[in-house]
């Protein structure tokens, strides 16, 4: 009854872990994906994109619920489409809607999802609860799932998406509805299973704060292609000779005497945005606090938001 | 400039409770119009306000008044005010235009009037004109969000209640609504917005309400509120090319409680006095001219300020 | 003793291929269906379903193996007639199928509220094994009452009687038996889960399938009225006569025998006989009594009954299996 026993990850570290090489999908004369080609390396990756942009699309693909009408995917070099079991016997996917069976407890639902993933049924009782536990749900895992709170229910999705201890974890608005704590806690939970244990992320969110703080990568899906890819850094550049500058008090004198020293700069809110000339670095900002008076607060380099760039790469995206 | 106006929202000592269960603790408050985030983790009381406010339920104790009237049975009171709450319900069998202008006429608009209206709010809102035409039930969670803020909107409310408005929709829907919103702000409609993700907050609005435990914990623009926390310690990460002889001397200064070298060229400078810290970072890096990259505290955003209130 | 990390950890166990997760999905829907009145209906099914049947067997054997000499001989041809195992499963599939809707029909609509086909589907198994698995779940409902019942009489029966002779007579009613209850768990199973995948909440599903059925068991039982008797009026008289005029033993037995082979529950003597064919009880019942080797004298023509009792059950399997589609989740 047992298969044989399940291919270890890749060893190398850095083959890419989701492989689609000119993925296309159509829905009658709609096309969803239009010609995909990406390698989404390990780590985590934020897969990011408007509504209707081909997430859910892709993410069907990648199960191998759905069968791309052209192109080839990988996932942990497993092709999705000749073996869908064994893509995911090996992935955890944590939708994004709620996906219980009534009835069930937490913990009897988690392992019932275990048993399913092809755990002996006691193993999967016992990582249930150590699963449940990792997840932050404590005694109300007796309790039936449909009487859980939003942020409980999200918690015992988590724990499904983990219990078969997959490779690869695909999760869907996982933060969505969450108040700030419990946003932080799932945040947390997800940075750990990637940095600390290995996991591959994937990680969709319309937050994208969340995904800013939680993904080395980024893949931005925009009208069924991708408009960008890339490290997180790589994808929000940033303002060579730009800082954002923080205060408290009136700032009239500091900025004056920053323009005097050549610098420009421009209000953001309630920061500011300095323009220094090159090569100088923070000096400027430090030495023009000092001279004015000004109770400086906090410098770093200007950063683009992904937000900016997400709708930036959107806006071109429809207008192509 | 208009003399300042009457509050448009009033809270006097109001309470709620249902059985034994407290939802809101005493609760007194007064705004005028702009854009107003109400902040709390979940269980705080956000929705319950929200609810006396809009005249849902009854106050057990004390006394709500919006516009200087009790909104409980009042339905006059809601030709002049706007609710978006947080169940995502519609009539289904209405396409978008039908059912904003069905609400606007329940609000005593003549049929041709309420039509205006309800297809100005929707582009306002920004329905997509193909969508016009279609069924509600068929729409994405965004469109429905849209139409549920067009319905809240079209009649020019003086005062405005949105219950996390935000959810579900894509990064460029939060954007544009954001957009309304702060406009909407600017031409004096007052708001009153309940949300959980705290940097967009920050991004829409200046004036917070921060709920926690059922009692109001603080109030005020971002900036205030972080002011306040001034009195409480907190810890600065300041990144350069020599971590530790800027961690030394910054020990010589009374302000700095202790420095901990945290590898990669940062330190985190601990103080309980952050008012005297600041400047003596700032004159230590001058005098002695350090090449400073970064200097930030992990405590000086909304987050952290909610987190430190929040949590204690 | 080192210090374990609480954390999150790696399994290393054996992990299965999943071929029986079909029974997995199946023991899940059948444990969440374990309700009260799932239990008071099986009460009701089994009472209504099969206690003449037992009173019968029981009345003809239990004076016997008390002493008493002479038999009743009303009770001994009605419990060893061929058609006592028959006739009492066609009475139990009108409650099979009602136990099929109670605890199957509201299935897949549950399912679909509750997100529960993307639990599934986001699993190692697939479409076949989802609705494998509620057919199964459905089945074993039907099959407690349908066949646990049967065979336990079959089994007391066979005890009282206690002859390897008349075991070996009989050995094809556990298989005809086995066989039928099959048919109506497939019957059952396809009925309930193709028509409550059409809704999208228990309650409409339930009430659905019950309205279809009960539809269809009330157009029969006006358009074609079951007589109770095979044959007609002349015939229910001259049975009556001669039970009133039987004065020997053999007289009795020969009209009791003409009794029983005359009741007719199928209502297949009706005068419009193939309307019988719209109450699935009946249609069922009548493959039951080819199964049973004594098939309905005028039933309808060209084995409609098989067509009807094997073609609507894969046809509304058809309906499920194209609601179940991995296309409608993950949105």
């Amino acid at each position: 009854m047992d298969a044989p026993a399940p291919s270890p990850p890749p060893t190398d570290g850095s083959a890419p872990v989701v492989s689609l090489r000119g993925i296309g999908r159509d829905f009658g004369r709609v096309r969803a994906l239009d010609g995909v080609t990406l390698d989404l390396p390990p780590g985590s990756v934020g897969l990011l994109g408007p509504n209707g942009a081909g997430k859910s699309t892709m993410l069907k693909i990648l199960l191998g619920l759905l069968p791309p009408s052209r192109g080839e995917a990988s996932v942990l070099g497993v092709d999705p489409v000749r073996d869908p079991r064994g893509v995911r016997r090996r992935v955890g996917y944590m939708p994004e809607v709620d996906a219980y069976i009534t009835g069930l407890t937490g913990v009897e639902s988690v392992s019932y999802a275990g048993v399913l993933s092809g755990l002996p049924r006691s193993a999967a009782m016992q990582r249930a609860h150590a699963v449940l536990h990792y997840v932050g749900l404590g005694e109300i895992r007796y309790r039936k799932v449909e009487e859980f709170s939003t942020g409980m229910r999200q918690r015992v999705r988590l724990a499904q998406a983990l219990v078969h201890d997959p490779d690869l974890l695909f999760l869907d608005e996982p933060t969505n509805g969450l108040d700030p704590d419990g946003r932080e806690e799932i945040l947390e939970v997800i940075r750990d299973l990637s940095t600390r244990h290995g996991k591959r992320v994937v990680l969709c969110s319309h937050l994208l704060r969340d995904v800013e703080r939680t993904c080395d990568h980024v893949v931005l899906l925009a009208a069924g292609r991708v408009a960008r890819q890339g490290t997180m850094a790589e994808v929000r550049g940033g303002r060579k000779d730009f800082l954002r500058v923080r205060g408290r008090g009136e700032s009239a004198g500091f900025e004056a005497t920053l323009r005097a020293a050549g610098c420009s700069v421009a209000r953001a809110g309630a920061d500011l945005v300095v323009g220094v000339p090159g090569g100088a670095g923070t000096a400027p900002v430090f030495r023009a606090a000092a001279e004015s008076g000004w109770d400086l607060r906090a410098v770093a380099p200007e950063e683009v938001s992904l937000e900016d760039v997400f709708v930036e790469a959107v806006a071109s995206g429809n207008g192509a | 400039m208009t003399p300042p106006a009457p509050p448009l929202l009033e809270v006097r000592g109001c309470s709620r409770w249902y059985g034994p269960v407290i939802a809101l603790n005493s609760m007194n408050l007064a705004l005028g119009p702009g854009l107003t985030a109400l902040v709390g983790p979940n269980g705080a009381g956000k929705s319950t306000l929200l609810r006396l406010l809009t005249g849902e339920i009854r106050p057990s104790a004390g006394r709500v008044l919006v516009l200087g009237e009790d909104p409980w049975n009042n339905p006059g009171l809601f030709r002049r005010v706007g609710y978006c709450p947080e169940q995502d319900a519609l009539y289904e069998e209405m396409d978008a235009p039908g059912f904003v202008s069905y609400m606007m006429r329940l609000r005593g608009f003549d049929p041709a009037a309420a039509r205006t209206r309800s297809e100005a709010a929707l582009a306002a809102c920004g329905l997509p004109a193909e969508a016009w035409g279609r069924k509600v039930g068929g729409y994405s969670k965004g469109m429905r969000q849209r139409v549920r803020i067009a319905q809240a909107v079209a009649h020019d409310p003086e005062v405005l209640f949105l219950d996390e408005p935000l959810t579900g929709l894509d990064p460029v829907g939060r954007r544009e609504l954001r957009t309304l919103f702060r406009s909407l702000a600017e031409r004096g409609t007052s708001i009153l917005l309940s949300s959980h993700v705290l940097h967009e907050v920050e991004a829409t609005t200046d004036r917070i309400l921060l709920l926690h435990r059922s009692r109001l914990l603080a109030e005020g623009t971002v900036q205030e509120i972080r002011d306040l926390l001034d009195e409480h310690p907190r810890s600065v990460e300041v990144s350069c090319d020599r971590p530790r002889d800027l961690a030394r001397s910054l020990l010589a200064h009374a302000a700095v409680e202790g420095v901990r070298v945290a590898g990669d060229g940062t330190i985190v400078v601990q103080s309980r006095d952050p008012a005297a810290l600041y400047p003596a970072i700032v004159r230590t890096v001058v005098e002695e001219g350090h090449a400073v990259t970064r200097m930030e505290s992990p405590d000086d955003d909304l987050e952290a300020v909610f987190r430190y209130l929040v949590r204690g | 003793m080192p210090i374990l990390e609480q954390g999150y950890e790696p399994y290393r166990g054996p992990v299965g291929g999943g071929r029986g997760n079909f029974l997995a999905i199946a023991g899940a829907a059948l444990r969440r269906n374990r309700r009260w009145y799932a239990w008071v209906l099986l009460l009701l099914s089994l009472l209504f379903g099969s206690a003449k049947e037992y009173f019968l067997v029981l009345a003809c054997y239990v004076p016997r193996a008390l002493g008493f000499t002479d038999d009743n001989p009303f009770f001994t041809a009605f419990a060893n007639h061929p058609n006592l195992y028959p006739d009492m499963m066609a009475t139990q599939t009108f409650w099979a199928l009602v136990m099929a809707i109670t605890v199957g029909a509201g299935e897949i609509a549950e399912d679909l509220r509750t997100g529960a086909l993307v639990f599934y589907l986001g699993r190692p198994l697939t479409r076949l094994d989802y609705v494998l698995g509620k057919v199964v779940s459905v089945s074993v409902a039907v099959l407690l009452v349908t066949l646990l019942p049967t065979l336990l009489l079959f089994t007391v029966q066979a005890v009282f009687e206690g002859r390897w002779e008349w075991l070996a007579e009989h050995a094809a009613i556990p298989f005809a038996a086995l066989g039928y209850s099959l048919l109506v768990s497939l019957f059952a199973s396809g009925f309930v889960l193709g028509v409550g995948a059409v809704a999208r909440r228990r309650r409409w599903a339930t009430v659905a399938s019950a309205a279809v059925l009960l539809g269809l068991w009330f157009t029969a039982l006006v358009v074609a009225p079951p007589t109770g008797w095979t044959g007609s009026g002349m015939e229910e008289r001259r049975i009556k006569q001669a039970l009133a005029e039987a004065r020997t033993e053999e007289e009795t037995k020969a009209a009791l025998k003409r009794l029983s082979d005359s009741l007719d529950p199928i209502g297949s003597a009706s005068e419009r006989a193939e309307w019988r064919a719209l109450a699935p009880d009946s249609t069922l019942a009548a493959c039951g009594r080819d199964l049973f080797g004594t098939p309905v004298p005028s039933n309808f023509p060209w084995k409609r009954h098989w067509v009807l009792a094997l073609g609507v059950p894969l046809a509304l399997l058809g309906v499920l299996w194209r609601r179940v589609r991995a296309v409608e989740i993950v949105s």
